[in-house]
């Protein structure tokens, strides 16, 4: 079976700090692969038997080989980086479509297409449906935990209000819905082997999209403005003996937000 | 005129790690070097007691005050300049300035705030190709370079880079009678072994005790004494008996992209064989060899699931029974390198597949938060046994030998806590034949048992030419290793030099010497 | 020469054969959309005395009938047992209302639900499709917007109209930023987070019904559905948390947060502590591990506050954190914080 895992590489928001005017500082921050994509993989790799291969890729500038490089370490088998200026400002659709371009050029035979739910760095999640759309494929949500059955999978995925059960036919895209934090490191061997695995590199014209398709000419949204929203977080503390004071306090807070 | 005021009994100045609670009537938070002198002139002419206090990180009580004032140096903090002389670059630092504080300015290579010591300095470091930084890592990076200094501070790196002794350039030390002595590494030396030095309008000379500190093996038992010493080393390690750091010069090395790799062994006693073997291979070249023996793995497992702290550690394979943790500089030879660590590993019952490396900042640091989960979660379980059993404390070996006596040493470890029924597990320095043994204890007579334990210990180290305490220092919970190591007449001589540069016996009480009887 | 410019009147000749006569573009508009209206996905769900619209799905009708002055169409998939909500939904602002009856569509899937809607919008063409930001609501539109080649704004938090034109607003990176977003094909679409617009009020009203017969290519293979909670609620649409931490050490408090939250009309959620305690189920979990959580006020009892945590609930409106430990990271990220035992706060709040 062949496994295509999407990856992203985003700034680490857990070492991104606060100015004083609470505008998060990103300088500085270090990259890294999105957690969220790393449990994706993390759970392709537990399922994958011998034989298998396991295809990471990504969109991103030059230096997002790192996040591929980190894949390939933790064992994926190979790896694409899908860069071109022309794809700067994408949004959802003119991402997924350069995705979907991808996948039909240089996988389209995969038994499973692979996504973390979202990017940490704010994104919305939306990706892995409107690829899903665009390969015409069935596609699985908040997935937890995924088995093989067969020549399918079965997932469970997460509702919220029901927690589904359902068989995952051929080609589908499935999109893991939580992190582990305490996922595994690579390994000494995954990282040695991963040094002779090399990241093949896809343009534009590879994916034979014109430049009114990608990027920022060919996305359907367009921020009109933005507004910087200063620090909601006012940060008062009170430090209290008596609880009860506390407990009116929020109990007042509460009434006035109604 | 500095800022001064009385202490309240639960106040956060009356202990340290140690959770050892002293007594004390007024903290004094000096904002610079002239109120920090004021303030000891007046008390040392009151013959009142002040102890020294920065970031309360130490775990010998030594900045708990038995009496009189604290001094507390929290105000006394920042990088203050870059320079550079024949050694290299060096950062001039306040005493409260903590170690990850100068290695994050360091690591921010924007040194316009900063004063050029030397002409030049700042933008020459800033140019250099790679960003530099202070290599002492005494684990707890949240404690003061002051604090680091006065206790001669070692941690993992010591493996490699030394204790912080060999990194200091220069000091400024308030001296107990209020003057101050500014000078390098080199300015004085002893001559045999008689002292000389000029502080202010006094002149000091005395005669320095006439024991060799043992320096063969980490070590951070009393002050330094040796024939021609230089007299930054009688500074270093003297935990504030002999004067105050008021401002001090640290030097710097480059820093080097790491790969940090945790090796797991089916048994401790695989781990404890690979150990010689790793240390003895050039080509590994590790820059540090912590342990982890199959108890402490236990224990983190255990506390896995509830533990905040553990909230990112990766999780322990179940087949390990032991771990070796290292970091290596990364270089082009990786592979080769590599491969002589599969050979041991191989011949002790591992293999590359059983372990984890990372090279970003944040793997390296997963497996750091694991190493360190061991002594806070030991810590945490005794903070528990508190409410039952108030005299309770932890119970930590800080035990150092030669390369030679370190099977000898471990053997001799879990024979005596075995015979006596005691639960422990072994982790930390290997590199440096200086694991800590810690006790779980379960009841106040395993305390009894462990306390006497310890002595034997400590006997067996000094025995085998090593140190009671390794890193932790003395402080005023390990002052019955003075006596052991030095006898009766060391520890006088010692509290002879207290005499000439304190002769109201006012600073740091009860730290190394013990209180005056 | 007639003096006018650029050819605009007939007698000027212009180079180019096939052009309209000038101005004629811009009064019959023939490059332009003839979209109009609004349409609504309006999830069902099932409450204890049968099916129920959902909050987000009223909320959406009722911004869309301030938004537009052409028709609100609300689209809904279910069985005969849905007639009950027909008066509703007209009072809620409804003119048209598609009622998908398919046997095959009475459990939801997201394929077959984005193939129907989009055929709707085909029909319809409205000027603009709203979808609630509900975890079916998240993965259905941008099915449908790919399908279509349509812009999609996720998860707004505000909607205004220009004439039929929308700004969807929207936070972007970590809630620092409001971005103003349109999209620049019609039909736009947008998912809005649930409590971004008011309820309107219950009223019956009267409208036009129309049974849309579809019949779905794909249908998945669902093993089961099991439902998680009893009272099929989700910490995602809580518009008041109360989520419990590590520092809440007595499991009855746990009785007496839900007793609370009963009465302040919250949910109650927590860290990952309680749920590897087994104190709580994971589907209550807020954080990378578990849900992310966006209330309008996030009250944290006993939590720490770990960046794994703190990704989860970043979103929150208004934060209150109480934790005894000053040194706890919550502090640093929440509006108003109490160093207090969260144990006797929640249980003085309980006594109020």
């Amino acid at each position: 079976m062949r496994f295509a895992v999407a990856v992203k590489q985003v700034p680490d928001t857990m070492e991104m700090s606060v100015d004083e005017n609470g505008s998060l500082v990103r300088t500085g921050v270090p990259a890294i692969l999105n957690p969220y994509d790393e449990q994706a993989l993390a759970e392709v790799l537990r399922i994958r038997e011998s034989g298998d291969e396991v295809v990471v890729f990504t969109m991103g500038p030059p230096q997002a080989a790192e996040a591929l490089r980190r894949c390939l370490e933790l064992g994926a088998d190979s790896a694409y980086l899908i860069t071109d200026r022309a794809f700067a400002g994408a949004d959802v659709y003119a991402t997924a479509r350069a995705l979907a371009a991808f996948i039909t050029g240089n996988i389209p035979d995969a038994s499973l297409y692979v996504f973390g739910r979202q990017a940490i760095d704010g994104d919305t999640g939306q990706v892995p449906y409107e690829v899903a759309a665009l390969l015409d494929v069935q596609q699985f949500a908040y997935t937890e935990s995924l088995e093989r059955d067969g020549d399918s999978f079965l997932a469970v995925q997460d509702y919220g209000h029901v927690r589904r059960t359902a068989r995952v036919p051929k080609g589908s895209v499935v999109s893991f819905g939580t992190v582990d934090p305490n996922c595994p490191l690579p390994s000494i061997r995954g990282y040695l082997e991963s040094l002779g695995r090399p990241i093949k590199e896809v343009d534009r014209v590879a994916l034979g999209l014109g430049v009114y398709s990608v990027g920022l000419k060919g996305s359907l949204t367009r921020i009109v403005s933005t507004e910087s929203v200063m620090s909601t977080r006012r940060n008062r503390r009170v430090e209290i003996s008596n609880p009860a004071t506390a407990a009116d306090f929020i109990m007042t807070e509460l009434e006035g937000s109604r | 005129m500095f800022y001064r005021q009385r202490i309240r009994s639960d106040s956060k100045y009356l202990t340290d790690e140690s959770k050892m609670t002293g007594k004390g009537e007024h903290v004094i938070i000096p904002l610079n070097e002239g109120e920090l002198r004021e303030a000891v002139r007046i008390n040392n002419s009151k013959g009142n007691p002040i102890t020294v206090s920065a970031m309360r990180t130490g775990v010998c009580g030594g900045c708990v005050p038995l009496e009189g004032d604290v001094i507390s140096l929290e105000r006394m903090s920042g990088v203050l300049g870059i320079g550079r002389d024949e050694r290299g670059y060096f950062a001039r630092v306040l005493p409260c300035t903590t170690i990850e504080e100068i290695n994050t300015v360091l690591r921010g290579r924007d040194f316009s705030k900063l004063a050029d010591v030397t002409e030049g300095a700042r933008e020459s470091l800033a140019g250099e190709p790679v960003p530099y930084f202070y290599p002492v890592d005494p684990t707890e990076m949240g404690g003061s370079i002051g604090g680091n200094i006065a206790c001669n501070a070692s941690g993992p790196r010591t493996y490699r880079y030394g204790p912080t002794r060999d990194w200091i350039r220069r000091l400024m030390v308030v001296l107990p009678e209020g003057q101050y002595v500014d000078f390098k590494r080199g300015d004085f030396k002893a001559e045999g072994r008689r002292m000389s030095f000029p502080a202010g309008r006094s002149y000091y000379s005395f005669d320095i005790p006439t024991y060799d500190f043992n320096t063969s093996v980490k070590n951070a038992a009393g002050p330094m004494f040796h024939e021609d010493m230089d007299l930054i080393d009688m500074f270093v390690g003297s935990e504030g008996i002999f004067g105050i750091i008021a401002e001090a010069d640290v030097y710097l090395a480059p820093w080097h992209p790491l790969m940090s790799n945790i090796l797991f062994f089916p048994s401790d006693s695989d781990a404890l064989a690979a150990v010689k073997e790793i240390r003895s291979d050039e080509a590994i070249d590790p820059e540090f060899l912590e342990y982890m023996d199959g108890r402490s793995l236990e224990l983190l497992r255990g506390v896995m699931g509830s533990d905040p702290a553990m909230v990112r550690v990766p999780r322990i394979p179940d087949r390990a029974g032991a771990a070796l943790f290292f970091d290596m500089m990364m270089t082009d030879d990786m592979v080769d390198r590599y491969s002589h660590v599969a050979a041991i590993a191989e011949r002790h019952g591992s293999s590359l597949e059983d372990s984890w490396c990372g090279h970003t900042e944040g793997d390296r640091a997963r497996m750091r938060d694991m190493r360190h989960s061991i002594p806070r979660s030991i810590f945490e379980y005794v903070a528990s046994l508190k409410q039952g059993m108030p005299g309770i404390h932890k119970m930590g070996t800080d035990m150092s030998v030669p390369d030679s006596a370190a099977d000898e040493m471990m053997a001799y470890y879990s024979e005596q806590l075995d015979a006596a029924g005691l639960e422990y597990v072994v982790f930390g320095h290997i590199g440096n034949n200086h694991p800590h043994v810690e006790i779980i204890l379960k009841s106040m007579d395993d305390f009894e048992k462990a306390k006497e334990v310890y002595g034997r210990f400590a006997r067996k180290a000094v025995e085998l030419g090593g140190s009671p305490s390794a890193e932790h220092g003395i402080g005023k919970i390990k002052i019955d290793y003075m006596e052991l190591l030095y006898g009766r007449e060391g520890v006088e001589q010692i509290r002879k030099v207290k005499d000439i540069l304190d002769p109201k016996g006012i600073l740091c009480r009860g730290n190394i010497l013990g209180a005056v009887q | 020469m007639s003096g006018c410019e650029g050819g605009s009147c007939s007698t000027c000749g212009t180079d180019d054969p096939n052009r309209l006569p000038p101005g004629m573009l811009k009064a019959y508009d023939l490059n332009q959309s003839t979209a109009d209206g609004i349409l609504v996905w309006t999830e069902v769900v099932e409450g204890p005395d049968g099916p129920r619209i959902d909050d987000s799905g009223a909320e959406l009708i009722g911004a869309a009938r301030n938004l537009t002055d052409g028709r609100v169409f609300a689209v809904v998939f279910g069985g005969t047992e849905l007639k009950s909500l027909y008066g509703r939904l007209f009072g809620y602002g409804v003119d048209t209302l598609y009622h998908v009856r398919e046997k095959s569509l009475e459990r939801y899937s997201p394929e077959a639900y984005a193939e129907c809607i989009a055929s709707l919008m085909d029909r319809i063409v409205p000027a603009a499709v709203l979808i609630g930001a509900t975890s079916r609501g998240r993965e259905v539109a941008p099915r449908i917007a790919a399908k279509m080649g349509l812009g999609l704004t996720a998860d707004c938090t505000g909607l205004r109209a220009d004439g039929r034109k929308l700004i969807m607003t929207r936070p972007a990176f970590g809630g620092n930023l409001m971005a103003d977003i349109e999209c620049t094909k019609y039909p736009q679409m947008a998912t809005v987070r649930p409590g971004s617009f008011p309820r309107p009020e219950d009223s019956e009203g009267q409208g036009t019904v129309i049974y849309w017969q579809f019949c779905p290519e794909c249908i998945k293979d669902v093993i089961s559905d099991e439902p998680m909670e009893e009272d099929g609620s989700d910490i995602r649409d809580a518009k008041v948390l109360i989520s419990l931490g590590d520092g809440i050490r007595d499991r009855s408090l746990i009785d007496v947060a839900e007793s609370v939250a009963r009465k302040i009309g919250a949910q109650v959620s927590c860290s990952r502590a309680l749920v590897e305690k087994g104190w709580m189920p994971r589907s209550r979990q807020v954080g990378m591990s578990g849900r992310t959580v966006a209330p309008e006020i996030y009250l944290a009892f006993g939590i720490s506050g770990a960046v794994q945590h703190r990704a989860g609930m970043l979103r929150s409106g208004k934060v209150i954190a109480v934790n005894n430990d000053p040194d706890a990271p919550i502090h640093s990220f929440a509006d108003l914080s109490f160093i207090a035992d969260a144990g006797d706060v929640l249980r003085a709040m309980d006594r109020e």
